[in-house]
């Protein structure tokens, strides 16, 4: 269909409309984007800016080396990548696994749907008040299930130490974002091309195989997408480590975010907290990239394999 | 081929082990919004427990001030709502129905780029610019944040998917008609992807609505708190008052919960329908 030949202003229109847009892409997305790789290169921080005689200065990659601090930086970025990590497979995991039993058809099937979203719509800082009071030493019910059955000493805590701590964060993460995950996957599992089940059944395969070969296959593209976005999310949200353990105990939570929201409001100073920022890019484009690569090779392999039996 | 038994079985088992993953702790938040302080005083928890009361919503309430925070989340979630979709609606249109638009391209690749990028450090120059503005703690800095850069962009990822569903042969027709280009987009485009203005609607309400990362660090004064920001300040107030504390959860959970109970079918097939690429 060729608009030009009815109307002549034909760029006009669609500028128009995307203008608010255009405007917003500038002002809020691409412009604070920019500042903050200068802040960064600032000593900018909240005590320097309430002294009026106070000009911006520039100190290079000054804030880069203190972030690093005799290789404290090393372990936050570790800390992240197990975070990170631990929350994609297992929410990828679990949330297939809700995804798959949303499929069943059973009884209840309704019910099961309505109450699958909703860790998701929970505030973080909800679910990590509750993790806490769930988990806590004594008093935390899943705490007093877990001593029960004789998986926990007495006197063990569990936010306290710096292992278990990092679990229950990642399982916190988890809880959130299986649903997500789950309502993602659900709508292309659903639409299973059931006649390849069927064949693969006749020709003797079982419901794991089945799994293995038809469905994940057939999802996959989906779980892809989830991954990345579980992945973005992951360097974001500092919510349930705040609420939980605040980055404790001893920092064995801390990852970047925290890291990151720390330094900029907690101690106020801007210019090493862009900096955190600034990390946080770099990693996130670095394993985007080699994710992406590794995905690739992996599917090749795979591939391969098939094609050679 | 009937399906076995133990297959059946199977099945329920899993269902109900997904269940109580994920809605026992939603229970919990409930159950102890109504137990009485001393109840978390001692060990061994109960399940659940008979002797219910409604102190912890009104220490909430009444002392610590958290009905405020409530309708403050409601100003800031409304407002963005309704921004969001003024923007994107207007904006997924030029993207998705104009073939010679030369810069739709180059939109839909920084919009691509933006999803990817960590928005967490962006809340430092943000930080900075409303401070130089004298905008800090006003309704207004939020609410343009929260319209203008994240949600906006999954706003109109999403709007695109609805929109290019609309054949571009109705718009020629409005055109043929005599209509403007405003009157095709209002008249006839909208009303065709109400579906898809809904869908974005839910989704920018459930992400406003619990959004702690900028409502944090751009709000100090406690008469602008959020629903979320208004939780850890009351943890941080009352120690551990764990009654109170889930009182205001519960509270803060009822329009998500109420929305995701009564259009959770619909926005579940429109969620993962608007993901189709």
């Amino acid at each position: 269909m060729m608009k030009t030949s009815l109307r002549n202003s034909s760029q006009r229109t669609p500028w128009l409309f995307s203008s608010p847009l255009i405007l917003c892409m500038m002002t809020f997305m691409l412009f604070p984007f920019l500042l903050t790789f200068f802040i960064s290169l600032s000593n900018l921080s909240l005590q320097r800016m309430n002294n009026p005689t106070y000009q911006m200065g520039f100190v290079g990659l000054k804030n880069f080396i203190a972030i690093w601090d005799d290789g404290r930086l090393l372990k936050i970025i570790g800390r992240t990548f197990v975070w990170m990590g631990g929350s994609l497979v297992l929410g990828i995991t679990i949330g297939v696994f809700y995804s798959l039993v949303m499929t069943f058809d059973i009884r209840g099937k309704s019910i099961l749907k309505a109450v699958i979203l909703m860790p998701w719509v929970l505030p973080e800082v909800v679910t990590g008040y509750v993790m806490q009071l769930m988990f806590m030493s004594n008093q935390g019910i899943i705490w007093s299930m877990l001593v029960k059955i004789g998986l926990l000493g007495p006197d063990s805590t569990m936010l306290s130490n710096g292992s278990t701590a990092m679990l229950l964060v990642i399982l916190a993460n988890t809880w959130r974002a299986a649903p997500y995950v789950a309502v993602m996957v659900y709508g292309k599992m659903k639409s299973l091309p059931w006649g390849q089940v069927e064949a693969a059944r006749i020709d003797g395969a079982n419901s794991v195989q089945s799994f293995i070969y038809i469905t994940i296959p057939w999802i996959w593209p989906i779980v892809k997408r989830c991954g990345i976005l579980l992945f973005i999310w992951s360097f974001n949200a500092y919510g349930i480590i705040y609420t939980m353990t605040n980055g404790g105990p001893a920092n064995a939570t801390t990852n970047l975010a925290i890291a990151l929201r720390n330094m900029a409001f907690g101690q106020y100073n801007f210019g090493k907290g862009a900096a955190y920022g600034v990390v946080i890019l770099l990693l996130v484009l670095m394993s985007l990239g080699i994710l992406l690569l590794l995905l690739k090779l992996l599917v090749k392999a795979s591939a391969n394999r098939r094609n050679a039996h | 081929m009937k399906e076995k038994w133990y297959s059946l079985a199977l099945k329920y088992l899993s269902a109900l082990i997904v269940f109580i993953l994920v809605f026992f702790p939603i229970y919990w938040i409930i159950s102890c919004s109504f137990r009485h302080q001393s109840e978390f005083l001692v060990a061994n928890a109960p399940l659940w427990s008979t002797d219910l009361t409604l102190e912890n919503y009104r220490t909430a309430i009444m002392k610590a001030d958290f009905g405020r925070c409530i309708v403050n989340s409601c100003i800031y979630t409304f407002s963005t709502v309704l921004l969001t979709l003024a923007i994107a609606s207007l904006g997924a249109h030029a993207l998705t129905h104009f073939r010679n638009f030369r810069a739709a391209k180059k939109i839909q690749v920084f919009l691509y780029i933006q999803q990817m990028l960590p928005g967490l450090m962006m809340t430092i120059p943000m930080f900075l610019i409303y401070w130089k503005l004298g905008l800090l703690n006003t309704y207004t800095s939020l609410i343009l944040i929260y319209s203008c850069s994240g949600n906006l962009v999954v706003a109109v990822t999403m709007l695109n998917g609805y929109y290019s569903d609309v054949s571009n042969d109705l718009l020629e027709a409005a055109y043929i008609d005599g209509a403007s280009g405003w009157q095709a987009f209002w008249r006839v485009l909208l009303p065709l992807v109400r579906p898809g203005l809904i869908c974005v609607a839910i989704y920018t309400f459930i992400v406003t609505w619990q959004e702690f990362a900028y409502a944090q660090n751009l709000i100090t004064d406690n008469k602008m708190y959020n629903v979320t920001v208004g939780l850890t300040a009351f943890n941080k107030e009352r120690g551990k008052d764990w009654g109170g504390l889930f009182a205001a959860s519960t509270l803060i959970m009822v329009p998500t919960l109420v929305m995701m109970v009564t259009v959770q079918n619909y926005f579940i097939d429109s969620l993962a329908g608007a993901i189709k690429e």
